[in-house]
């Protein structure tokens, strides 16, 4: 399957605010948890919720979409983040039918 | 708005000297959150609105003794870049870099960086600095 280039942007932006590769952050399962964990830059779950924000304010600067995420629990695999960040993308951007946000439940801080 | 370095003088309370005759280690906690709330009173913001700033992380590095009179606390907000602040944009972290000055010392007494989250006090939620900025009440 083709990756978009906006996935490929995502990826990017996450990991170098994380100050982790690619490779580290979406590959086996990794969860927001262990994300967390790895990282240099990280040291609890606000700075999580930082990094998500820097990442959704980098597409905002250079494709004009706001994307805010919901709460997500920290056993979250990335690669669901992921699949949330993109559809609240395209949600946001107009790009997907309209459909109800995922529910989750609130990140505990 | 936000680039301005502040400084303010704190006078050393009598109890705030412990058995060795300096400041307890706590106590310069106090003198830094003491800091913090004239920073925010210069910038023209105003505590309250339902959004409490709350500290998530301190980290303080004591390298000179600090003995009775007077010192200064100076504060500047490091993270986000005060310079290219966007109000549009989502911060849920302040980064703090701050001193406390002692007049005989050469070098600062305390050196720390306090990172400070922003909490929706009703639904206990973290909520962004803008949110945080947009509750404050006008002042």
């Amino acid at each position: 399957m083709e990756t978009r280039a906006i996935e490929t942007y995502i990826r990017s932006t996450f990991a170098e605010y994380a100050g982790l590769t690619e490779e580290e952050l979406f590959s086996n399962g990794v969860t927001l948890a262990e994300a967390v964990n790895r990282s240099p830059r990280m040291t609890n779950s606000i700075d999580l919720m930082e990094t998500f924000a820097r990442t959704s304010n980098a597409v905002r600067k250079d494709y004009g979409v706001r994307v805010r995420l919901p709460a997500l629990p920290l056993d979250t695999p990335m690669s669901g983040v992921l699949a949330t960040f993109l559809a609240e993308y395209d949600r946001e951007a107009g790009t997907a039918a309209p459909s109800a946000r995922p529910s989750v439940a609130e990140m505990a801080v | 708005m936000f680039a301005e370095e502040t400084r303010l003088s704190l006078l050393v309370r009598p109890n705030d000297i412990d058995a060795l005759g300096h400041v307890n280690n706590a106590v310069a906690m106090e003198y830094l959150e003491a800091g913090r709330a004239d920073w925010l009173d210069r910038a023209g913001i105003v505590s309250g609105g339902g959004v409490i700033a709350v500290v998530a992380r301190a980290e303080i590095d004591y390298r000179v003794e600090v003995p009775r009179g007077t010192v200064e606390v100076v504060t500047v907000m490091a993270e986000p870049d005060p310079t290219a602040f966007d109000p549009e944009g989502m911060n849920y972290l302040v980064r703090f870099r701050q001193r406390v000055l002692v007049p005989a010392a050469p070098r600062p007494a305390v050196e720390a960086v306090i990172t400070v989250a922003f909490v929706e006090s009703e639904r206990r939620r973290i909520v962004t600095l803008q949110d945080y900025l947009a509750a404050a009440p006008a002042r």
